[in-house]
């Protein structure tokens, strides 16, 4: 199974939201992936196992791994161009 | 955590006049303290969080902040609501170099990260919509306010 993850300051709100709203996007779309928030500290050791790291701070390091927009998550603006790139991803 | 009762008015200060970012932090962090929400490290905790990780966000109908620091800091969940009577700078979430000038203001109390989800993506769904972002930017009476917002968010019951 392919894992997603999601990363942001402290995992205390952000990436936990988001995460759950991904989850609840692939179920509806009925894609099995692993979704994880995770706090930016703990980043390093997850994006080894990752297929796509959803970030919420732009300018952060970056990974060889595609990475997509966690703010259109959140907020909605722009959710579904980020959300057909998530399917892609996970699809191939 | 109860649904009904996530906006309290007492968590509320509706168009109210903060100089600035430090001043709001400072005072709502007091207020937190003297209501028994949060513990004496909440304040410091809370502003270094923002410096390192800023909260500043566009919606499609304005833009708002969502401070909050981590759940060893707060003792009983909770969202704490501001409508500023002048808009103060936030840092973007997304992009630290772009500053926001924000109006609604809503701290965030989390005490159990995986389990309370629910409380910001309530708030940020109900941000998509124009009524809801029009209720909580012109509401002036908190009493109002937390009746609306209740109805809201038990939809309409």
């Amino acid at each position: 199974m392919k894992n997603v993850i999601v990363a942001c300051g402290s995992g205390v709100a952000t990436s936990q939201t988001v995460a759950s709203k991904v989850k609840r996007i692939l179920d509806e779309n009925k894609i099995k992936a692993n979704v994880e928030a995770v706090d930016i500290k703990s980043l390093n050791s997850y994006i080894k196992s990752a297929d796509v790291y959803i970030s919420i701070t732009k300018g952060g390091k970056e990974y060889d791994i595609p990475m997509l927009n966690g703010i259109a998550f959140l907020t909605g603006m722009g959710i579904q161009e980020e959300t057909e790139k998530l399917i892609q991803i996970l699809k191939n | 955590m109860e649904f009904k009762s996530l906006f309290s008015s007492r968590l509320m200060k509706l168009n109210h006049p903060y100089p600035s970012r430090e001043k709001l932090f400072e005072e709502v962090a007091q207020d937190l303290v003297s209501q028994g929400y949060v513990k004496g490290s909440y304040q410091d905790a809370l502003i270094q969080r923002e410096r390192s990780f800023p909260t500043g966000l566009r919606t499609n109908y304005c833009n708002i902040a969502i401070p909050h620091t981590d759940a060893v800091h707060v003792k009983t969940p909770f969202i704490y609501l501001v409508q500023l009577r002048d808009e103060l700078e936030f840092q973007n979430m997304g992009n630290a170099s772009e500053e926001l000038s924000v109006k609604l203001i809503f701290f965030l109390g989390i005490t159990e990260p995986k389990n309370q989800t629910i409380l910001l993506s309530t708030l940020m769904e109900l941000f998509q919509t124009e009524e809801f972002s029009k209720i909580i930017f012109e509401e002036k009476d908190t009493k109002q306010l937390e009746k609306k917002l209740n109805t809201f968010l038990t939809g309409g019951n």
